[in-house]
């Protein structure tokens, strides 16, 4: 019914014009008060006449395809162009440039040849029933020997940790117990004992040196376990983050400090006291670079090595939480508390729960993959779940119950393994449609050589991205800073039109005939001009030189910086 | 001696000759002469003699010439008396020669003055060097153009050429002759005989055609032109009975059309009357009427003037008619009719005795009433029922055509359909029963127009028309009461509304049913009940109300949400098994909803109330995200927890709650989202910007320990707070965001804070560099492309400037039309000052 008075609505704007029409429309009519329309398969645009070329183009992009790799929307050259005309064409030019930018990447896709494969089960079994052993005996040799265990009973619990690029590890038990291996080929890097409580361990920017939470201090080891630094500034630190592109350090500490340490330089960025309590839930958002931590009091907060305050903190729970994780893209974070409830939220637009999902005990640990697959970790029980984000869960896609309980795991970069770390050990599972199969070889190389490595060090080093510059948008670096605009502008504007200032003056009363009117307006005349000429004699003043600062200002920028600079006599100031 | 020669000598005769045009005459043997006389003019008397003899020579040379005249004008002569023959001279005088050249001579023209002619020089100049420099227009447009440019310019063409011109082919053979002879007579070609002329004389007009067609066109021009002046002077037209009757005229058009219409189109009739409707609505918002001028200065002059007060009588009765709402029919008591009667009464009683000032604050009561007076009779609403009437008699009729119709056909299936008609009757008998609101809904089913709430007023209003006893008081009396009444009365007529209910009722509810198995709705969640509103119009259904749940709002007194449960109820008769379940259909609803509310909301650990009562405030509440449904994920039980042997435990919902409320209860949740609160609330006051008294101590007052600044003080020297941007964070109720602290400073130094010149908008500009160009982040191709140098410089080689050369790569291509006009536009200019100047030194 409601129906059917939208439409009639809809009749009486149409009266009197003549109904418009969709060209592709095959036929529209109006039934029971819903417009059924047929289109055609085909738009107009389409039906060119088609091409005897034996060669006829290029192939058309999926449009789709194009919207992902959309950079939004160009630049409205229409009104650029009554200034310049000039500036305004090679502006077209540009957006011209930028979308067949879009449409490269969009073809570069072609080269992304490797496809992710998954578990499918027969009509009356499940996933999840399927074992470890069942996939290694189905599998080729390589595959199966990527699924291991190793049995440490002496040194644990274990933390772990892989590289970048998924080819080696790092291990460390609780009691001291540091072990390094390229975990493919199972060659161990070096294998020693700190001699101490080890809290946690994270590869730095390569996997020739690696940091260990100790139990007083942080140190850095190269891969063969010498002790290269001792990092006195971080103290009791119970988790360690590494930032790739900043190349910056951070630790959380039992106190409730976080510290951010340059590793480039050695210099430590900034060091403050959260007053959170104890920081052992952490994790980056790999999009952004901003530091998640999990509270006792249910809420994330999220901090940048620029500010003492968090830039945002979020109640996630009504409960404390014991897990958090952020998808690699960056879209999604999960939290795990502790009651029992695993929540995803927007990372990106904040305070947005997607899903609750309430876990039978509660989770210990979760993780996202590649492939957005999640593990949840649940005392000796690890199980990965797919279509989390999106509410499609119900079921495990994989379980797997270890010997122990589970203290740390992680999905391993472009393979489709999950590590996890037990109490008494480490094992590898084969989670098929984990990893993502296309590696970038510039970004992360598995099968890296050493001058590749050397290489992309040299070249990561140049390109480090500077620490003021992680924030909640990593966009807004290429944003106007508007309210600065503003300021700028206002102050121009009012620099540049003054108004003489209103003068209220009564004139004095005086004897002898002096406060005629007339006598008394002159008076009053004179009083006003003299105190109006002052201001604006002031103001020009004012004017000019913040004209005249601006030249100097524009003159010193433009002159491009040159290498023979140097040898000019220096300006006497 | 003087001559009629030229004052002034001309220096520069050869330039001025380039420029003016040439002058008639011949100025240079006149100059001559003038010397020579100027000569004799100084010249001794002696010379006379031979100065005659001279002239008698020059005479006889040149005859033609004239200057002899010229020298009667001389007047003094000299002392010595010398004989000058002057007989030559006065024959000449007479001779026809003489006149000849008298009429072939004419003054000069004035030379043009010295600023003008250098003006002139200076724009023929200009021209000729513009003509030079345009023609690097096209060369400089294009470089400026040009995205990347490479110098030197000058560079090999590398391409491979190809001959441009195909010579014709020589025919050799008398075979190929003869063949091109055959192709050529064979005339496939037919060529184009017509010339020039013909085509010209075929598209030419006659006189008369040309004559009708400026006539035509002048007619147009006149009626646009008078169309034009006439509606300026309607637009500029203040005065108010101009204005008065145009509307009059207007609404007498509409009235005129809607009549028209409902005999040919009772549907767009309709629509139209609805149109109306909302004029009048628009107009009762404006309350134009009741504010304007005049019924300002009618209230002050009603005192004295009867007219006036009549004035002022009809426009409060218009603001009556406008103010009332359609459809309110408030269900008070009788009492409260009562007392506005009874001030209804007071008042006419004292308009009567001319006692009445609607200003007067003392009888305010007075006029309070009239606001309270429902509405009486409305002329839109008596033509709307007359319509009616005529619709529903015309299908009537074509009902009954139909029915016979059918009866004839197949007698069989219409008794079937009777059968259902029936059972559906009573269906709608025992919903009448149950909730009145129905009533409404199907009354404006049999309408067959939804959601039109002045039918209902209008068949109310008819029953108190027909029944004639009804007095206002009655009118306000319950609807359903009406409504009984009216379905009497019209039992009595020849339509039977009953039958009418019926009839449309049916056809809508196997509508909607098939409409709903289309879309396979499950309307039954809480989330369609969201949206209702609170309206007026409360009905039977108040015993249900109590159920406080914000969602299912029984308090709604619209129909159009009524329409909306109507929805869902006819929705439920998809199973017609049971009239029972209609019949408490809604309660059930309600019911299920309550609990369904409870299931969500239980997680959050709050009660309803609160939930809704928080929600409506602005500030959003931190458990917002409690209320997403939580789904069950099957986990499986590690081996070490407590409780063994639980695999997936479906069944076990209860201990899991259990286990839920010890952790709660041990965890104390409130506390943590009441701190959470708290601390929201601190961020927001601490990022406000503070109000500031710049009240000092002692300055008017007395200070001193323990002496407090007075309040006025404080107040008087206080700085408001300016009002900042809203916090990103006020619309999230679990978010606290601190901006300051994510856009910092330092990054705020690294972002851009200027507009770089072409850019007027920071949108623009922030496009302009939304694609990076590292070759991380594009293709190597795109990177290239996006990183080349806008000039490049080929290292060792001489860049010479451009030489002509260039222009002719270009020559092939128009010129760019902008250049064109520009030369256009100087030439032109140049020309009309030339002329201008001309025709000022003209008239000096």
């Amino acid at each position: 019914m409601m129906a059917s008075a939208v439409t009639e609505k809809k009749k009486k704007r149409m009266r009197g014009k003549k109904p418009w029409q969709k060209r592709n429309i095959l036929q529209s009519e109006v039934k029971d008060g819903v417009r059924i329309t047929e289109y055609n398969s085909i738009s107009l645009r389409e039906i060119k006449k088609p091409s005897t070329h034996i060669y006829p183009g290029r192939k058309v992009i999926d449009p789709k395809l194009l919207q992902k790799y959309s950079k939004g929307e160009g630049v409205e050259v229409k009104s650029i162009g009554y200034k310049n005309k000039y500036l305004a064409h090679k502006l077209k030019e540009k957006e011209k440039a930028f979308q067949e930018a879009e449409a490269a990447a969009a073809r570069a896709e072609i080269l992304l040849t490797e496809t992710s494969g998954q578990l499918l089960a027969e009509d009356d079994s499940y996933t999840s029933h399927i074992t470890q052993r069942d996939i290694r005996d189905a599998v080729d040799i390589t595959s199966a020997a990527k699924s291991f265990d190793l049995n440490l009973n002496q040194f644990g619990p274990y933390k772990m940790r892989f590289t970048r690029n998924g080819r080696h590890l790092v291990l460390g038990g609780r009691k001291g117990h540091l072990a390094a291996m390229d975990w493919v080929t199972k060659k161990l890097h070096c294998e020693i004992n700190v001699m101490e409580s080890l809290h946690d361990v994270c590869w730095l920017h390569t996997e020739t040196m690696m940091a260990a939470a100790q139990k007083q201090w942080v140190y850095i080891y190269d891969n063969q376990g010498i002790e290269l630094h001792c990092l006195k500034r971080m103290d009791r630190v119970l988790k360690l983050e590494f930032l790739p592109y900043h190349f910056l350090l951070c630790a959380a500490n039992e106190t409730g400090y976080l510290t951010w340490l340059d590793i480039t330089l050695g210099k430590e960025v900034i060091r403050f006291p959260t007053l959170k309590g104890r920081l052992e839930i952490v994790c980056q958002n790999p999009y952004n670079a901003v530091l998640c931590c999990g509270h006792s009091n249910g809420t994330v907060s999220m901090w940048t090595p620029n500010s003492r305050e968090p830039v945002a903190s979020i109640l996630c729970h009504p409960h404390p939480i014991k897990a958090i994780d952020i998808d690699p893209t960056g879209r999604y974070m999960a939290t795990a508390g502790l009651d029992r409830v695993l929540k995803i939220w927007d990372a990106r637009n904040l305070g947005e729960c997607l899903q609750s999902y309430s876990v039978g005990s509660g989770a210990s640990s979760v993780k996202f993959s590649q492939k957005g697959l999640l593990a949840l970790a649940m005392g000796n029980v690890v199980e990965v779940y797919r279509n989390v984000t999106n509410g499609g869960a119900s079921e495990p896609y994989m379980r797997h119950k270890s010997g122990s309980t589970i203290r740390d795991m992680q999905f391993c970069p472009y393979e489709d393994i999950l590590g996890i770390s037990t109490y008494h050990g480490y094992s590898s599972l084969i989670i098929p449609g984990a990893g993502e199969p296309n590696f970038d070889a510039l970004e992360a190389n598995p099968y890296i050589s050493l001058s590749a490595r050397k290489e992309s060090e040299v070249k990561a080093l140049l390109s480090k991205v500077p620490a003021e510059l992680i924030t909640l948008d990593p966009h807004s670096i290429s944003q106007v800073d508007t309210p600065r605009l503003q300021e700028k502008l206002d102050a121009k504007i009012s620099l540049l039109h003054i108004r003489k200032p209103k003068i209220d003056f009564t004139p004095r009363y005086r004897m002898k005939g002096k406060s005629g009117s007339a006598q008394k307006f002159k008076r009053k005349q004179k009083v006003k001009e003299d105190k109006q000429r002052e201001f604006l004699q002031a103001a020009i003043l004012q004017r000019d030189q913040f004209m005249e600062e601006d030249k100097k200002n524009k003159k010193e920028k433009s002159k491009p910086v040159e290498i023979l600079d140097r040898f000019k006599p220096k300006k006497k100031s | 001696m003087k001559f009629p020669t030229k004052s002034v000598k001309w220096k520069d005769q050869e330039d001025e000759e380039l420029f003016v045009s040439a002058t008639p005459g011949d100025g240079d043997g006149y100059e001559d002469e003038d010397d020579a006389y100027m000569d004799s003019d100084d010249g001794d008397i002696q010379d006379e003699k031979a100065h005659a003899h001279l002239l008698s020579d020059i005479n006889k040379i040149s005859k033609k010439k004239k200057p002899v005249i010229r020298r009667d004008v001389r007047t003094s002569l000299g002392a010595g008396i010398s004989k000058v023959d002057t007989s030559g001279i006065l024959k000449k005088l007479d001779s026809s020669s003489l006149n000849k050249s008298s009429q072939k001579i004419k003054a000069i023209p004035k030379p043009h003055e010295k600023p003008f002619v250098l003006r002139a020089k200076r724009a023929a100049g200009f021209e000729k060097v513009a003509m030079e420099v345009n023609k690097w227009g096209k060369v400089v447009h294009l470089r400026r153009q040009s995205s990347h440019l490479s110098f030197p310019l000058e560079q090999e063409d590398l391409r491979f050429k190809t001959l441009e011109k195909v010579e014709p082919v020589q025919l050799r053979t008398p075979l190929e002759q003869e063949v091109y002879s055959l192709l050529h007579d064979a005339k496939l070609v037919k060529k184009n005989t017509e010339t020039e002329e013909e085509r010209a004389r075929k598209r030419a007009m006659s006189i008369q055609e040309i004559q009708e067609r400026n006539r035509e066109m002048w007619r147009q021009r006149e009626m646009k032109r008078r169309y034009e002046k006439k509606a300026m002077l309607q637009n500029k037209s203040k005065s108010r009975k101009h204005h008065r009757l145009l509307r009059r005229e207007r609404l007498r058009k509409q009235k005129l059309e809607l009549e028209q219409l409902q005999k040919t189109d009772p549907e767009a009739a309709l629509e139209k009357l609805e149109e109306l409707e909302r004029a009048r609505v628009e107009e009762r918002m404006s309350l134009r009427h009741k504010t304007s001028k005049w019924a300002h200065l009618q209230g002050f002059r009603a005192n004295k003037d009867e007219n006036a007060m009549a004035a002022l009588k009809e426009n409060q009765r218009m603001h009556r008619e406008l103010i009332t709402k359609v459809g309110t029919r408030a269900e008070d008591e009788d009492e409260d009719s009562n007392e506005i009667e009874a001030a209804l009464k007071e008042r006419e009683k004292a308009m009567e005795e001319g006692t009445y000032d609607p200003m007067n604050p003392w009888t305010n009561n007075l006029n309070k009433a009239t606001s309270q007076i429902p509405q009486s009779e409305d002329e839109s609403f008596t033509q709307f029922k007359k319509f009616w009437e005529e619709v529903n008699s015309r299908k009537l009729v074509e009902k009954k055509i139909q029915e016979e119709m059918a009866k004839k056909e197949e007698e069989d299936k219409v008794i079937d359909a009777e059968e259902i008609d029936e059972e559906e009757q009573e269906k709608e008998k025992t919903e009448e029963e149950t909730a009145s609101e129905d009533n409404n809904d199907e009354e404006e089913e049999t309408n067959g127009y939804v959601g039109k709430q002045i039918v209902e007023l209008d068949v109310s209003r008819k029953v108190n028309k027909d029944g004639n006893k009804t007095s206002i008081s009655e009118e306000n009396k319950n609807k359903i009461a009406s409504e009984k009444e009216n379905e009497e009365n019209k039992s009595n007529e020849l339509i039977s509304i009953d039958e009418m209910f019926d009839e449309a009722e049916i056809g809508i509810k196997k509508k909607v049913k098939r409409k709903l198995e289309k879309l396979g709705i499950g309307i039954e969640s809480g989330k369609a009940w969201t949206k209702v509103k609170r309206r007026k119009k409360a009905k039977c259904v108040t015993k249900v109300e109590s159920v406080t749940i914000e969602e299912f709002d029984f308090s709604s007194k619209n129909d159009k949400d009524n329409i909306d449960e109507s929805l869902k109820r006819v929705r439920t008769l998809e199973d017609m098994d049971s009239i029972q379940e209609k019949s408490t259909d809604k309660i059930k609803q309600a019911t299920d909803i309550l609990k369904k509310g409870n299931a969500i909301t239980g997680s959050g650990n709050m009660t309803n109330e609160t939930n809704s009562s928080k929600s409506k405030k602005v500030e959003v509440d931190p458990t917002k995200f409690l209320q997403v449904p939580t789904r069950k994920l099957a986990t499986a039980m590690p081996d070490n927890v407590g409780r063994s042997g639980e695999g997936l435990d479906d069944d076990e919902n209860d201990e899991d709650e259990d286990a839920e409320n010890i952790i709660r209860e041990a965890f104390a949740d409130d506390y943590l989202i009441e701190e959470f609160s708290y601390e929201k609330a601190a961020a927001r006051e601490r990022d406000k910007p503070k109000v500031v008294s710049l009240a000092l101590p002692g300055w008017g007052d007395w200070t001193g320990p323990n002496i407090k600044m007075s309040k006025r003080k404080i107040r008087k020297f206080r700085i408001p707070a300016p009002r900042g941007p809203p916090r990103k964070d006020s619309s999230i109720g679990n978010v606290i965001y601190n901006e300051q602290a994510d856009v910092h400073d330092n990054l705020r130094k690294a972002m851009v804070s200027d507009l770089p010149y072409p850019f007027t908008s920071v949108k623009d500009f922030e496009a302009s560099v939304r694609t990076p160009v590292g070759r991380i982040f594009v293709t190597e191709m795109v990177h290239k492309r996006l990183t080349t140098p806008p000039v490049v410089t080929k290292m060792g080689t001489i860049i010479e400037p451009m030489t002509e050369d260039e222009l002719v790569r270009y020559k092939a291509q128009e010129p760019p039309t902008y250049e064109k006009q520009k030369k256009e536009k100087n030439m032109k200019n140049v020309r009309k000052k030339t002329i201008n100047k001309r025709k000022r030194a003209k008239t000096h």
